[in-house]
């Protein structure tokens, strides 16, 4: 939900009176005789009508809170008085006696105010898919993979970080158009009407030659590819397919090169080819690569011949490059351009075709690649109609009867579509709206699709609808429910022909099937996207692109390195996942998942190619788990330097699960004057820093979790030394530091043991609360604590397995009821 | 030879790379309204974190965001040298915020630049933004009531929004990042062919389909979900209205605008590509009077792309981080840097629609363009850095530098705005009348 944290919640309410007159009697006579008497001598001083601190005042908090508007806030100070940060140690402190009034009196007032809240309101159960969701619903459903969400507005992320919650998720006009357009589109692709489209085959077994310019034409930097084919004729759009058959020679057991092919034009400059295809890594074997992609995502030269490269129509181009991405480049090559004038370059011989047949070397003596075939063939429909149109035009008897048949139709589709039978008023409704438009389309075909377009904008398929039973006092989904609530956890897409079909049985919601279920999705490849969402949002990967790193102080950065960093994570939790790892090793591991470039960046060494593979960490005592990896290291600095807080920041909001407050308004700047900022280690302003006593309150608690990790520069290498900048000398690393709690910490291993034997029942919560808001798709509110409590109990008993405890989780009540 | 105006546009857009397809004539106006009145329009412009504010005696005040000075005699720093060609478009203003937003928190006032209200508890519900409230009279005019920009696009979360614009019902807005998406969206659909007819009339039959299944739906939600559906039915509601005028629209084919002449490919990894595109779309959505209100935040005060726009630029890095150092030694140069790069941004966007003619001057000058962000020095929400350009036409007096005590809601630039856009407004949110020194 939204941002309720204490210092957050400043806004008092006036008519809180009025509200009082609503709440239980004796229950307001009970908080005025005992609670207010205790809150008064314990927290009026700074929090009543002397002062405000944190923008919270007891005297004017509304104790009812079922109707009133101050629970969140209740909540919180329940939090931070069973944390002992309220009062802080040099205020008064509570008597035994006091503070299990106030706890008891708090603990039952909000557990009143969640089920009361519960039932009286509900919670936002109704979530609109976000934008993957629908991407992946779209494409599960019409077997046509093209990204739909392309035009629809990002998706806001919750307080706790996900894209998924229901309350957050809105719709807007504009979300409501692109729907349409792209339900229109993709019916339009799915459902066909005429004869085949011509097919478009082509094949070369050796580069095309023509002119490419060789200096940079409008900031276009020259391209000199190994290989072009040149696409006379080709569709405009619709799906097409790329074969590429290659080999490499891989001397020395060098990393594996790789080939990446491009295709389509820059506007203007017909030599500059713009979408990557794809890039794979390419061993000694030979082998065919199948590249396949929309023809509309591909920029297409214009009607007219271009220029006078010799090129004439659209341009496939590979190069090669290797294991880091330098271009293997030889001079005794002439790639695709025109035979070279014979005086140039001493020592090579040049011959019209130089790609297959290098006039001074042998294919295999150096590193290298040889293609040796390239297939393109366009629209790729492996049938006609395609699958996709059989599947939605079924064959029947009624085909005839229009009337019956589309009703047939919008049964199948609408069940499909909707993630639970569709009903016949339904069914009705839409067939009603064929026959509104039918009369007025040149075909059937045309009509079907205008229908079920309607299909893919109805709230029934934009958002995953769990009713209200009145009849049923337990708030249990149905079985139908459950299948989506189990697929857009698991799968981030609709449910699957077998879920839907235990559904109609009755068997989803036992308890045997359920983990029989969950074990089949989790092996699922779908569940890929379980994985990478649920890191991505949860460890917020996404800070990646947000920041620059500067080429003045990381001139060999590669700005590739942040996805490899980003796969790492997701490569890492997915290990764990899967082969049912200890959960506590996302806080301390002795491996992880590199890639050739991401270990040289580490400076590591055994992958060889771009595939991500288990790297032993021991040898070269590099720390392992989350601490040790790039996504959270570069993520958190500032594309410069090392930055403590950010990295302290996100180990207490995402680890730990205590994030602190928000900045407040008007925080004063640091003096300019003295001492000169500029000379001290980061570490060290950040001890000026704290001896404001108006920073000091907040950064105490957060700076000392940054500051262990200090070994580890903006970009995630390890170092010894801060390196010299300007007027600051080099200084060795000071990864000292004194938790809040009065421990001391040297350096990353010492603050990952401290994690792992300390905080692990913390980082247990932390993880079994992030789960559950992904999974069920809302904030946590109250009502949850048991549940968590029970979870995070279960989950540290079975070793912090992650299988087992997603196993639990959706076999709890709080998973399978609303 | 005296050409009309028309004539004049139309010989200037085919040299700034439009071309236009007749009956253009038409499409300069709505087509039911004969109405010979020029278009007259607003862009709201927000960027994020605040700027330096050196004190006038300090070695580095040439970076401070201020202009030294007041009045009519006032000189830009280094920050807004860029401008100063434009200046005799141009008032920038000292002391303005809104009052009501100062208790906030530092990071929050995003969402209330152009709304003015402190969000309200808990919910952080908003109120209509500005742009949305002149939308609803000016938007009726065109083809699409407003355009709303961002670099995040999206709403983005509460109190960080990544938009600007926020419906009469306080709902935000989600706000288009990508300059290709922004180009469908304004250039797209031409609804012209006979096919499109069609499907217009299907959509409205569609569109009360789902109304339809949405209501009944309803009946078996709890509260909270029946709330959040009736967002689905608002928006669904909105679209039908756009359906509608979309047919009246029919018989005017779209302007046809050259998209390689746009960089459409500039994402956020290139800020100075990209603010320049972003631009250019504005530009050309008032040229072709596709609409006449548009907004565009630059940056969200929350987890932004934006804020390394500066390292990309090879400037010191992290936006955020430069303005939080914006009082250290050597701060004000480094954000100043940055600032004036946005500085420049903004200068050749007023610079094309002030060499753009329109009737008997510029499309500046019938354009308010209104520039700046919500925390003076970083967290501070009060003396929002501020100026505005354009509509000396609109009875706007410029070239000067504006002071105000903080007494001066900048709700009294708001409505100074909505009355010189040709609304009847005497007052927004917590407005005590137009602002002095601009008419």
């Amino acid at each position: 939900m939204m941002l309720t944290r204490p210092t957050l919640a400043l806004f008092v309410c006036f008519g809180c009176f009025a509200f009082l007159a609503t709440a239980d009697e004796p229950a307001r006579r009970a908080y005025e005789r005992d609670v207010r008497p205790v809150l008064k001598a314990l927290c009026y001083k700074c929090h009543g009508p002397d002062d405000d601190k944190g923008g919270v005042r007891f005297d004017q908090l509304d104790p009812d809170l079922v109707d009133g508007s101050d629970t969140e806030t209740w909540h919180d100070a329940l939090d931070q008085l069973n944390r002992g940060e309220m009062p802080p140690p040099k205020a008064k402190q509570p008597t035994a006696e006091q503070r299990r009034l106030l706890t008891d009196w708090m603990v039952s007032a909000l557990r009143d105010a969640a089920e009361a809240r519960r039932f009286k309101n509900g919670r936002v159960t109704i979530r609109r898919l976000t934008r993957y969701e629908y991407a992946n619903t779209m494409r599960d459903l019409l077997r046509i993979d093209l990204d739909f969400a392309r035009e629809l507005p990002p998706d806001p992320a919750s307080q706790a970080g996900f894209l998924n919650n229901g309350a957050t998720l809105e719709m807007s006009p504009t979300q409501i158009e692109v729907y349409l357009k792209a339900a229109r589109k993709a019916l339009a692709d799915a459902i066909v009407t005429g004869e085949q489209p011509e097919l478009y085959v082509f094949t070369q077994t050796k580069t095309a030659v023509g002119k490419l310019p060789n200096r940079k034409v409008a900031g276009h930097k020259p391209v000199r590819p190994e290989f072009v084919l040149d696409l006379k004729e080709f569709p405009r759009n619709g799906e097409f397919e790329l074969k590429v058959t290659a080999r490499a020679a891989i001397p020395n057991d060098q990393g594996l090169p790789r080939m990446r092919v491009s295709m389509g034009h820059v506007p203007g400059i017909i030599h500059v080819p713009r979408g990557k295809v794809g890039e794979v890594d390419v061993s000694d074997k030979t082998e065919t690569f199948t590249f396949r992609g929309r023809m509309e995502d591909f920029p297409q030269p214009g009607p007219i011949a271009f220029g006078n490269s010799g090129f004439k129509g659209m341009i496939v181009l590979i190069d090669f490059v290797d294991a880091d991405g330098n271009e293997l480049r030889y001079p005794d090559r002439t790639y695709a351009q025109p035979p070279a004038k014979p005086q140039k370059k001493p020592g090579g011989k040049k011959k019209p075709e130089p790609k297959n047949e290098p006039a001074t070397v042998s294919f295999g003596s150096r590193l290298d690649i040889e293609v040796t075939s390239v297939e393109f063939k366009a629209p790729a429909y492996t049938s006609w109609p395609p699958p996709s149109h059989q599947r939605l035009l079924f064959d029947s008897q009624n085909s005839d009867d229009e009337p019956r048949y589309v009703r047939e139709l919008l049964e199948r589709f609408m069940t499909s579509a909707f993630r639970r039978p569709a009903t016949k008023e339904e069914i009705e409704q839409t067939a009603q709206l064929f026959e509104v438009i039918r009369p007025k389309t040149d075909s059937f075909e045309e009509a079907v699709r205008e229908t079920f377009a309607s299909v893919l904008v109805s709230p029934h398929f934009l958002y995953v609808v769990e009713r209200r039973d009145p009849q049923s006092g337990n708030h249990r989904i149905t079985d139908f429910e459950l299948a989506s609530r189990l697929s857009y956890f698991l799968w981030s897409s609709a449910p699957d022909q077998q879920l839907l079909q235990l559904a109609h049985q009755g068997k989803l919601h036992d308890s045997k099937v359920l983990k029989q279920q969950v074990e089949r999705m989790l092996e699922d490849v779908r569940s890929s996207e379980f994985v990478c969402r649920f890191i991505d949002q949860w460890l917020d990967l996404d800070a990646l692109n947000r920041v620059a790193v500067n080429p003045e102080y990381f001139p060999d950065f590669d700005n590739e390195l942040k996805q490899d960093m980003q796969k790492e994570t997701q490569a890492y939790f997915a290990v764990l996942l899967h082969e049912d790892h200890s959960a506590l090793e996302l806080l301390d591991s002795d491996w992880t998942m590199l890639n050739l470039s991401l270990a040289r960046h580490y400076g590591l060494q055994g992958p060889r190619s771009s595939r991500f593979e288990q790297v032993d960490l021991k040898p070269a005592s590099r720390p392992g788990g989350l601490l040790g990896q790039g996504a959270f290291l570069l993520a958190n600095s500032n594309g410069e330097d090392a930055h403590p807080i950010k990295r302290a920041v996100w180990i207490l909001d995402r680890l730990l699960d205590s994030p602190p407050a928000s900045p407040p308004p008007d925080v004063p700047e640091l003096d300019a004057e003295s001492p000169d900022l500029a000379r001290l280690t980061l570490k060290e302003q950040l001890e000026v820093h704290r001896q404001k006593e108006s920073c000091a309150n907040c950064h105490q608690g957060i700076d000392p979790w940054g500051i262990p990790l200090e070994n580890f520069d903006a970009v995630g290498r390890w170092r010894i030394e801060v390196p010299r900048h300007k007027k600051r000398p080099a200084t060795a690393v000071d990864a000292t530091s004194v938790l809040p709690d009065g421990k001391k910490i040297d350096g990353v291993d010492q603050l990952q043991r401290y994690l792992v034997e300390d905080c692990s029942e913390k980082f247990a919560r932390s993880l079994v609360k992030r789960l559950m808001a992904y999974g069920l798709g809302r904030s946590l509110d109250f009502g949850d604590r048991k549940a968590i409590q029970t979870l995070t109990s279960r989950f540290v008993e079975n070793d912090f397995r992650l299988k087992s405890l997603i196993i639990d989780f959706v076999q709890s009540e709080t998973f399978q009821t609303k | 030879m005296k050409k009309s105006w028309h004539i004049d546009r139309r010989t200037v857009l085919k040299a700034t790379g439009v071309s236009m397809a007749l009956p253009w004539l038409e499409a300069m106006g709505a087509p039911d309204s004969a109405s010979a009145e020029l278009p007259r329009r607003m862009c709201a412009i927000l960027f994020p974190f605040g700027i330096a504010m050196p004190k006038d005696d300090a070695v580095d005040r040439e970076w401070g965001w201020f202009p030294t000075g007041k009045g009519k005699n006032y000189q830009l720093t280094n920050v807004l040298k860029p401008l100063q060609p434009l200046m005799d478009d141009i008032s920038i203003f000292q002391g303005l915020s809104h009052p009501r937003c100062r208790a906030m928190n530092g990071h929050d006032t995003g969402d209330t630049f152009l709304t003015a209200n402190s969000l309200a508890p808990v919910t952080y519900q908003n109120t209509v933004s500005l742009d949305q409230l002149a939308a609803k009279q000016i938007g009726k005019q065109t083809r699409l009531a407003s355009l709303t920009l961002s670099t995040d696009g999206g709403v983005g979360p509460r109190t960080r929004t990544t938009t600007l614009s926020y419906t009469d019902k306080g709902q935000p807005i989600p706000a288009l990042s990508d300059p290709k998406q922004i180009f469908e969206r304004l250039f797209g659909e031409d609804g012209a062919s006979r096919k499109d007819r069609r499907k217009l009339q299907n959509s409205e039959s569609i569109l009360d389909l789902v109304m339809d299944q949405s209501r009944s739906l309803r009946r078996n939600l709890g509260v909270a979900d029946q709330r959040k559906l009736s967002e689905f039915e608002t928006s669904v509601r909105e679209v039908e209205q756009r359906v509608e005028r979309s047919r009246s629209w029919l018989d005017v084919p779209l302007p046809k605008v050259d998209r390689d002449s746009i960089g459409l490919d500039a994402t956020v990894d290139a800020p100075k590509e990209y603010l320049k595109a972003i631009y250019e779309l504005q530009f050309l959505a008032f040229q072709t009077d596709l609409t006449r209100i548009t907004t565009y935040q630059i940056g969200s005060y929350g987890p932004s792309r934006a804020r390394k726009f500066p390292g990309v630029l090879g400037l010191k890095p992290d936006w955020h981080g430069l303005a939080h150092a914006a009082g250290k030694k050597g701060g004000p140069e480094n954000i100043g840097r940055f600032d004036q790069f946005l500085a420049e941004n903004l200068a050749s966007f007023l610079a094309r629609l002030k060499n753009t003619p329109e009737g008997d001057g510029s499309l500046l000058d019938r354009t308010l363009v209104l520039y700046g962000s919500s925390n003076s020095r970083t967290h501070q929400n009060r003396n929002y850095p501020l100026l505005l350009a354009g509509g000396t036409k609109l009875g706007l007096r410029h070239n000067q530098f504006l002071h105000f005590d903080d007494k001066t809601p900048m709700s009294n630039l708001f409505v100074t705005m909505l009355q010189a856009l040709g609304l009847n407004t005497g007052s927004f949110v917590d407005s005590t009348g137009p602002l002095d020194g601009l008419t």
